[in-house]
């Protein structure tokens, strides 16, 4: 593990997507030091930046260099919570659906192909209409579950791989009972890829939850959130007033980025048959 | 290292893009409202031909003009049928149509037309008296045989209560029978659900199992207008052909097609690039850009709509009146107006558009007081302000602007007097399902004249008979027994001076209770390609394409 | 030859498993389009659901409904007008295949092209170029891509900008055409004036969508190639003296292709499903567009069901043609069991 972390520091990509990441975070953290309330107008409309309002203003009013910076706060809240979600849900079924096989196997592998059959964002916009959209929480459910199925893939395909070693051998003949097995034994050893899926993952979430808001299934368009940014930003592309389109566009860019490179230095870390 | 460098090309997009500077929203030159002609030059010798091709917001549902309810269904009927009267062109004044004339009783409960002679369907059958009368029994009877278990025929429901029967006296002629003085009945019969159909037509394809007529007319319909249907691609465009033998003159164009096209913005560009060749309800904010291309013709008409807030009176707070007159006082309509209808609506004092007649020119708008709003606030017991919710529909409509926009001022304008308001955008079929039954709170609402009578505006929207859960266009619920007399005795009547002092005693009242408040009223806008000629806005509704024809 | 089999029959529960989720899914919209049709008729209504059987449990309706998708491939009726909704689903639907092809082709061509160059040169400004693409395709939101691709392509370059799958006048030229895939039929019949009229129009929505696929193919060909060229044959071969180019394309080339073929396969699926979000910024008149439309708009219930089940099917089926071809192309599985 150690050897992984530093061959982790020690690679550039990952060390940028911390920096990203850095700065995102630091957004969320820092958002009530903004200059304005996001959800509060000012006198100002369809301004564009100056001294006042330094990305402008957008059509209700709202300082959009406020917004975007609590929309880091909608971005990471949602996309953490979507992958907490799907871990949730998806290791423990996992676990159980490598480790036991048969029949309760074949079930739980036949609904993630089904769900796997679908394009991801479909299925997202499908289950958030379900719900009655209009609202983070659901948002944070359809994305939820739409990227759970991966997580139960990787961890059955980890749990398999691990089973038939010696120490688990060896742990089951000291008596060691089912459930202890999988959290203290299996569970460890399929962390590294876990850990690369869910950040990887998390980049996926914000995208496919911009999407969702930007469809007009998200929370409403006084909720500082990105992907609601852009839905009323549209409009005014023909305007010149492209103030409103840009900083929510190249936020989210610059937050999946850094996930993704976050995510390709954690796995070049764990696998040092790809360290290039 | 080169990776740290991805985001200059970004960058270097969002400085290019980004440079553009606007003066503010009150310095940026306004549409002219008042110059705007409300149609395009006319050509004494109109060329023949061309493909005239309109683009709207949507697909129509269906094409029997019994049933259209939407926009997008009347416009293309309105081409397709001819009714007994009709407005004149750009005007509200009903001129002869199918009938060539007509008399009325003393008691004014029975009304005579004769019919044109020599007139035909598309299908070549006969327009006579006993089409007229099919035309409207259909409606009337639910066991016609031209009427499906699902058809709703609402208009018919809600403007021919007064009806208690119709016949055919002989080939031409036709008499209707009221059961009470109706004053609104010759407009009522210039609406398109009055169109006259074909009965050849949907008795070509026999009758099915349960008796009922096997022709599909909402896909295929038959009448007697300017243009005979063609084709239908569905979500994509419907193509009319002109009826070369049409009584009034046949039309100047070959064809006629109508298209969807969702997104204004992708409207305006067809336009711009002559895709299409007109276009109705530009975005507010788009109306200086199209004054500036030299390709295309801005036209507009004071519009008969108004866009309201409407406050649930049987659910508290908003029982009393003067939590109501609070919120009235605390809304600024004037930044409404700029934000989401960037500065091309008027705002609007009663519910009665200040187009329509009957209209009350002695009503003063509340000014805008947040202070006032607070105090009456502490009166009723909500000094400390209440929460609430507010729907709004997600639909394009000129008359709601840019909906979400008017809701988020409006929840800015009551956070300042303390009152905390949830805005939710919803659907259109599942807020109107939703507000006719009664389950909001405050919800923010439109309405377009179907038919050119107050009656239409504040018996629908504020008497207490349309204040039935499950079917109210009364969204306030509002019951006011007053008001209800006043709006039953106008209706009743057609002395107009006596209905002018009903109504404005009824406005009167309704401001000073405040049920709903209404926001503004939008103009008419259309676009057109500079070359199109004859096209007129018709301000009772409805499009009509038979004058029209491209410039030489 | 017995594992073709089986990949065939076990694609059949699949489907009727999606068809289940798909129709469970569209009954748990709150509200559809027959609230908006029937608003003031409680009666009317009640009459309706009672012909079209709306009252019947759960799993008959849906028995219904697969049957009539199995047998006539009857997608059922619209709310809004009781008229069938699948001669207009396909007719989306080839819309939205033929955008997702274009992109294809192009990200691979492109990302392919990209790729090799980068594993040739490896650390020169066409590798940064890679880098960007790669990492650039999968982070930027792609309906953001889109809109200031709009903004590029109109207002700086001047690009006109159509809704149309070809343009309107040429209506007479199409009406002969036995599919709605416009574009390939166009080609096919070598109707020169309507290809390009296609081909301009899905010039900006695929190009937008092209960078999902231009971004994975990139980094795989990059990688693969690598992976290949440091292998004991490819070294050899250039011990040996056989000049580079020769050595790349044939052997080295092909090898590597396997994979990227394949990936290339599974993702059309996901294009496909991904290009709601294009369709809905170019307001291209495809599946994903009316699905999402219909669902947030008209809510008619047979169209959103429809829709997503015929993007699922064809995900589902071009999956299973990957699956064949790669069986095909690849020799070493073939012995696998």
């Amino acid at each position: 593990m150690s050897r992984a972390r530093r061959a982790f520091f020690r690679n550039r990509t990952a060390i940028a997507g911390l920096v990203m990441l850095g700065l995102v975070v630091l957004a969320a953290v820092a958002a009530p030091l903004a200059p304005y309330d996001p959800e509060t107008r000012t006198d100002a409309f369809r301004s564009p930046p100056d001294a006042d309002h330094w990305l402008g203003t957008d059509q209700n009013g709202f300082d959009v260099f406020s917004r975007v910076v609590f929309g880091a706060r909608s971005a990471l809240l949602v996309a953490l919570a979507a992958v907490g979600f799907a871990l949730a849900v998806g290791v423990p079924l996992g676990l159980v659906a490598g480790w036991y096989g048969g029949w309760v196997d074949g079930v739980i592998s036949r609904v993630v192909d089904v769900m796997l059959a679908f394009p991801s964002v479909l299925l997202a916009v499908a289950i958030a209409a379900a719900f009655g959209g209009g609202s983070v929480r659901t948002v944070i459910l359809a994305v939820g579950i739409v990227i759970a199925p991966p997580f139960v893939r990787q961890v059955r395909a980890a749990v398999l791989q691990v089973r038939s070693l010696d120490y688990v051998a060896a742990a089951r003949a000291l008596g060691a009972n089912d459930a202890r097995l999988l959290f203290r034994t299996i569970l460890p050893n399929c962390i590294a890829p876990i850990l690369v899926l869910a950040t990887l993952n998390t980049g996926i979430a914000i995208l496919d939850a911009a999407g969702l808001s930007f469809l007009g299934l998200g929370p409403p368009e006084t909720y500082p959130d990105w992907g609601v940014m852009l839905t009323k930003a549209r409009v005014y592309i023909q305007h010149d007033e492209q103030w409103m389109l840009l900083p929510p566009g190249l936020a989210i860019s610059l937050t999946v980025l850094g996930f993704n490179l976050l995510g390709d230095g954690l796995r070049d870390a764990f696998d040092p048959r790809r360290r290039s | 290292m080169s990776r740290f460098l991805l985001p200059v090309p970004l960058l270097l997009l969002c400085l290019a893009c980004g440079g553009g500077k606007k003066p503010p929203a009150e310095a940026r030159p306004a549409v002219d409202i008042p110059k705007l002609l409300p149609q395009t030059p006319d050509d004494p010798e109109p060329k023949p031909g061309g493909i005239f091709i309109w683009g709207r917001s949507a697909d129509a549902t269906l094409l029997d003009p019994a049933d259209v309810t939407d926009g997008e269904s009347v416009m293309v009927v309105t081409n397709l049928f001819d009714t007994l009267v009709a407005f004149k062109r750009g005007s509200t004044e009903i001129e002869p149509s199918l009938a060539r004339e007509w008399t009325t009783s003393y008691d004014k409960l029975t009304w005579t037309f004769t019919l044109r002679e020599g007139v035909k369907f598309h299908d070549g059958s006969p327009v006579d008296a006993t089409a007229v009368v099919f035309s409207f029994e259909r409606q009337r009877d639910p066991a016609h045989p031209a009427r499906r278990p699902t058809s709703a025929f609402s208009y018919y429901q809600n403007n021919f209560k007064a009806l208690e029967k119709i016949e055919a006296v002989d080939e031409k002629t036709v008499r209707f029978t009221l059961k009470e003085p109706y004053a609104p009945f010759l407009p009522a019969l210039a609406l398109f659900n009055c169109s006259i159909v074909s009965p050849a037509a949907f008795a070509s394809e026999g009758k099915d199992a349960e008796g009922r007529y096997a022709y599909n007319f909402a896909q295929k319909p038959v009448g007697s207008g300017p243009f005979v249907f063609e084709r239908w691609e569905k979500d994509a465009h419907i193509t009319l052909r002109a009826n070369k033998e049409y009584w009034g003159g046949a039309p100047y164009i070959e064809k006629l097609m109508f298209k969807a096209v969702v997104d204004a913005q992708t409207r305006l560009k067809e336009l711009e690039s002559g895709s299409i060749h007109g276009m109705e309800n530009p975005e507010l904010r788009d109306l200086a850009l199209i004054q500036k291309n030299p390709d295309l013709r801005l036209i507009g008409s004071p519009g008969i709509n108004v866009c309201y807030l409407a406050m649930h009176t049987g659910k508290k707070p908003f029982n009393d009146a003067r939590v109501r007159q609070a919120i009235a006082f605390a809304i600024d309509k004037k930044r409404i107006i700029a934000t989401a209808y960037d500065n091309l609506a008027k705002p609007a004092v009663s519910m009665c558009p200040e187009t329509m007649v009957g209209f009350s020119k002695t009503l003063i708008d509340r000014t805008r007081d947040p202070k006032r709003a607070k105090r009456l606030l502490a009166e009723a017991g909500y000094a400390d302000g209440f929460r609430t919710t507010l729907w709004y529909p997600i639909v394009q409509r000129a008359y709601l602007g840019d909906p979400g926009t008017t809701a988020t001022q409006i929840q800015q304008d009551l956070k300042e007097i303390g009152i905390t308001v949830e805005i939710r955008n919803i659907d259109w079929s599942a807020i109107l399902k939703a507000t006719s039954a009664g389950e909001h709170e405050m919800c923010l609402m439109g309405w377009m004249a179907d038919i050119f009578d107050p009656d239409n505006f504040l018996y629908v929207l504020l008497d207490k008979d349309n204040a039935v859960e499950g079917v109210a266009n009364n969204l306030s619920f509002y019951k006011g027994e007053r008001v209800h007399e006043l709006l039953l005795g106008a209706q009743r009547s057609y002395d107009w001076r006596r209905r002018e002092s009903l109504y404005q005693e009824a406005q009167e009242i309704l401001h000073e209770e405040v049920p709903t408040v209404p926001l503004v009223t939008v103009p008419d806008f259309r676009v057109l390609r500079k070359d199109v000629r004859g096209y007129a806005i018709y301000p009772a509704g409805g499009e009509f394409f038979r004058l029209v024809s491209f410039a030489k | 030859m017995s594992y073709a089999l089986r990949r065939i029959l076990v694609t059949f529960p699949l489907l009727l498993a999606v068809s289940l989720l798909v129709f469970a899914l569209a009954d748990a919209l709150p509200g559809d389009a027959a609230d908006w049709r029937f608003a003031k008729q409680p009666e009317a209504k009640e009459a309706w659901r009672k012909a079209r059987g709306l009252d019947d449990p759960f799993l008959v309706r849906w028995g219904r409904y697969v049957a009539g998708f199995a047998t006539r491939l009857d997608l059922d009726r619209s709310y809004q007008d009781d008229e069938p909704v699948g001669p207009e689903l396909f007719r989306k639907l080839a819309a939205t295949f033929e955008l997702a092809l274009c992109a294809m082709v192009l990200g691979v061509l492109v990302g392919l092209l990209v790729g090799i160059l980068s594993a040739v040169f490896p650390r020169s400004p066409l590798d940064y170029l890679g880098s960007v693409l790669a990492l650039g395709g999968i982070s930027v939101p792609i309906f953001w891509l889109g809109m200031v691709l709009i903004v590029v392509a109109v207002k700086v370059l001047g690009f006109p900008f159509s809704t149309n799958r070809y343009d309107p006048a040429l209506q007479e030229r199409v009406a002969d055409f036995r599919t709605h895939l416009y574009l390939l039929e166009s080609l096919v019949r070598f109707r020169l004036d309507v290809l390009a009229s296609c081909a301009r129009n899905l010039l900006l929505p695929s190009l937008a969508l092209s960078t999902i696929p231009m971004a994975v193919v990139t980094r795989m060909t990059r990688s693969a190639m690598l992976e290949e060229m440091g292998k004991d044959y490819a070294t050899t071969a250039r011990a040996k003296g056989l000049p580079a180019r020769r050595v790349i394309l044939k052997h080295v080339l092909r090898n590597a292709l396997i994979p990227i073929v394949t990936a290339t396969g599974l993702q059309f699926g996901q294009l496909m499903g991904g290009a709601v979000l294009t369709e809905t910024v170019f307001s291209w008149p495809g599946l994903g567009r009316y699905i999402v439309a219909s669902g947030v708009e008209a809510r008619d219930t047979p169209v959103i069901a429809g829709g997503i089940l015929l993007v699922a099917t064809t995900f589902i089926l071009v999956n299973l043609l990957v699956d064949l071809l790669y069986v095909l192309i690849d020799p070493r599985t073939r012995r696998a069991p």
